[in-house]
């Protein structure tokens, strides 16, 4: 026990010590400091966009010096990556009402794999904060254009957008050639004129008849003209918009049409694609069965074949063989036309690689894959299309 | 013969419309049945309008859920996952609207200047997309109090001098979304050359290749592009907070009150910041500056 006071002494002054540094910082309050407090850090873990390599961003609450709010401006500020302190980072600061925003960048390329980052902010009335945190860095430095590494990885789900941009131009097909023979019979359905229907019998009944008679044919004419007249992606976003907005009209009037459901995007979306594309068709048809001979016709009726099966039997198959090169034009075309119902967020090719390029602020890469499915679709189509021309005129062939 | 034709045509353009609208019917979304007062959602709903909901509501809670609008051209407001499913600020804000009104919530992201005319014409129920509240906007949509808080800030690239005073920014050319607060308020406000773009990030690329002085957007996105490698910066202070509310159709007093609750109830028990802080990565922008 020789040295108790010593003791006595010594452990009296830790007590002092842990008591000061206990009070001082609420000294410190009272006298109305508070020190700076860092609430964001970037990169940060399961960023969406992921960490481009070249900036370091750090957000921090603003201290106070004696009841006032210090400058925003650290006196000094320090970044090391590694353990390496940056020397010559640009560094810019900015403000926002949840803190003032510090920019590091110009420091070189961090290579891949677990990097540890520290801060430390002096202000200017000498009150530090300091963060330090841990990243895994994929060895990126900055975006470029062309970011192989997304295309690869984003790939499948841009992909994924195939089997509807398919199904979308297969179904719009079969529906624009429905729309587009009847068109073309209705278009067809006109074999004088009005002035020639009046010398012929000189009768109003029988004129109002003959006006009766060609409501196919007018009824025809309107909807290639509209359809042909005005741009796909207005028609599409017509319908998409507009049919709701009639139905709902109709609901107020009979509660019969609460039954009747909003079309969806990829209905809207095929009814559209369907009903411009028949305006084209009915022009390929029409032009197809003028072009068999008239000789055909006269034959088939010669033979005591009415007007309809003649028309199934003989001229169309002649028809058939004219229009299919122009069809199948127009269906490849269609395929790529179902790029525009990514305005009405149906998921097919392009609208993926929006929702890709959207997430990562690189639009080209995404684009630049949708480009290349577009192609290969194409290509694809365009072989059946020739292998199918191949078939039909192999009766032409010289033996 | 004549005749024959012409009734033939007549009938086939009739089954080939037909045969549409049943198309229509097989792939479309469901059609609002009633059977829905013993269901839990419309009790929850009585509850909070203190009355049997009417108009939009009313067909919202019979079919069950409500159709959420929002463009997944933000991070981290919206962004895709790769199996196709949307996560975000917004997206999470949508989900727990839903919880709190007992009601599912179905999510599109069509263009985003479509959404005003899709709110219109009933083809979403709301917009929980980050939509800015303004008096040009309320002539035609009904907007709830603001979810959040948005800076708007002029990002320019690193090196060039920082567009931060509406003095500086005299000549030059600020790339913006079309139809956005930001676009109307450069029109307004400055001198400067503004060019319209579908999105902040095609406006960031142009800005990226010279071809504009800055790009006008909210602060949190221009964070994001940054830390994702774009070489730009942000200098000085916002120019304005944006008030980030719901958007719905005029005229439905019932679901504009129903996310009025459903907003306020978010800021008050918290959520909203938890979330915030959660996508913003400890930032809680919901707080009014």
């Amino acid at each position: 026990m020789k040295y108790l006071r010593q003791t006595r002494v010594a452990f009296l002054l830790l007590l002092a010590v842990a008591a000061l540094c206990m009070a001082l910082p609420a000294l410190a309050m009272a006298a109305g400091d508070v020190p700076p407090s860092i609430v964001y850090t970037a990169p940060y873990k399961d960023m969406p966009a992921g960490w481009g390599g070249q900036t370091v961003i750090v957000t921090f609450k603003p201290a106070v010096h004696a009841g006032k709010p210090d400058p925003v401006v650290p006196a000094k500020s320090s970044l090391w990556i590694n353990g390496k302190e940056c020397p010559d980072c640009v560094k810019v600061m900015s403000e926002a009402s949840y803190g003032a925003s510090l920019q590091f960048s110009g420091f070189p390329a961090v290579p891949k794999g677990q990097t540890k980052f520290r801060v430390v902010l002096v202000t200017q009335s000498g009150q530090k904060a300091t963060r330090e945190w841990e990243f895994a860095s994929t060895g990126k430095s900055g975006t470029s254009l062309i970011d192989f590494a997304l295309m690869r990885e984003w790939f499948v789900f841009i992909l994924k957008g195939t089997p509807v941009a398919v199904y979308v131009s297969v179904l719009s097909s079969i529906l624009a050639i429905v729309f587009g023979l009847l068109g073309a019979l209705g278009r067809l359905s006109r074999t004088m004129s009005y002035r020639d229907a009046w010398k012929k019998h000189h009768s109003w009944a029988y004129m109002v008849e003959y006006s009766l008679r060609l409501v196919p044919y007018w009824l025809a004419t309107l909807y290639t003209s509209l359809f042909r007249g005005t741009p796909l992606l207005l028609q599409i976003y017509v319908i998409y918009y507009a049919v709701p907005a009639f139905i709902d009209v109709m609901r107020g009037h009979w509660s019969l049409w609460n039954s009747v459901p909003y079309p969806s995007a990829i209905v809207s979306g095929i009814a559209a694609l369907s009903l411009n594309y028949g305006g084209y068709v009915t022009e390929v048809f029409r032009g197809g069965i003028l072009a068999v001979p008239r000789g055909q016709r006269e034959a088939a009726w010669a033979l005591g074949l009415k007007e309809w099966p003649a028309l199934r039997r003989v001229v169309l198959p002649q028809a058939f063989r004219v229009v299919t090169p122009t069809l199948g034009n127009y269906f490849i075309s269609m395929i790529k036309d179902t790029s525009l119902l990514s305005v009405i967020a149906v998921p097919e090719i392009l609208k993926r690689s929006q929702l890709v390029g959207g997430r990562f602020g690189n639009f080209m890469s995404p684009l630049l894959v949708a480009a290349a499915i577009y192609w290969v679709l194409t290509i694809f189509f365009s072989f059946w299309q020739a292998k199918l021309e191949r078939r039909l005129e192999r009766d032409r062939e010289r033996k | 013969m004549h005749k024959h034709r012409t009734i033939t045509i007549i009938m086939g353009m009739l089954l080939a419309s037909l045969a549409v609208i049943v198309l229509g019917a097989c792939g479309s979304s469901s059609s609002s049945s009633s059977s829905a007062s013993s269901s839990p959602s419309a009790t929850k709903v009585e509850q909070i309008l203190g009355h049997a909901p009417t108009g939009l509501a009313k067909q919202i809670v019979d079919n069950g859920y409500f159709t959420a609008a929002n463009d997944a051209n933000y991070a981290p407001q919206s962004v895709v996952k790769k199996d196709g499913s949307l996560v975000g600020f917004d997206v999470d804000t949508a989900k727990k609207v839903g919880e709190l009104l007992g009601l599912n919530v179905k999510f599109q992201n069509p263009a985003w200047d479509s959404i005003p005319t899709g709110l219109q014409t009933g083809r979403f129920d709301v917009s929980i997309g980050s939509m800015t509240i303004t008096a040009e906007r309320q002539k035609t949509l009904d907007f709830t109090g603001p979810y959040y808080y948005a800076p708007a800030v002029i990002i320019t690239r690193v090196g060039t001098p920082g567009l931060d005073t509406v003095a500086s920014l005299d000549g030059k050319t600020i790339g913006t979304s079309a139809g956005s607060t930001y676009y109307d308020w450069l029109q307004a406000s400055t001198k400067a050359k503004i060019k319209s773009y579908d999105s902040s990030v095609t406006a960031m690329t142009d800005l990226a290749r010279k071809r504009l002085d800055g790009v006008m957007t909210a602060a949190p996105t221009a964070q994001q592009a940054i830390a994702a490698g774009q070489p730009f910066q942000i200098t000085g202070k916002p120019f304005f907070y944006e008030d980030l509310g719901m958007a719905i159709k005029k005229g439905e007093p019932d679901w504009l009150a129903l996310l009025d609750y459903a907003v306020k109830t978010m800021h008050a028990d918290g959520s909203l910041t938890a979330m915030s802080t959660h996508w913003y990565n400890g930032l809680d922008l919901t707080v009014k500056q």
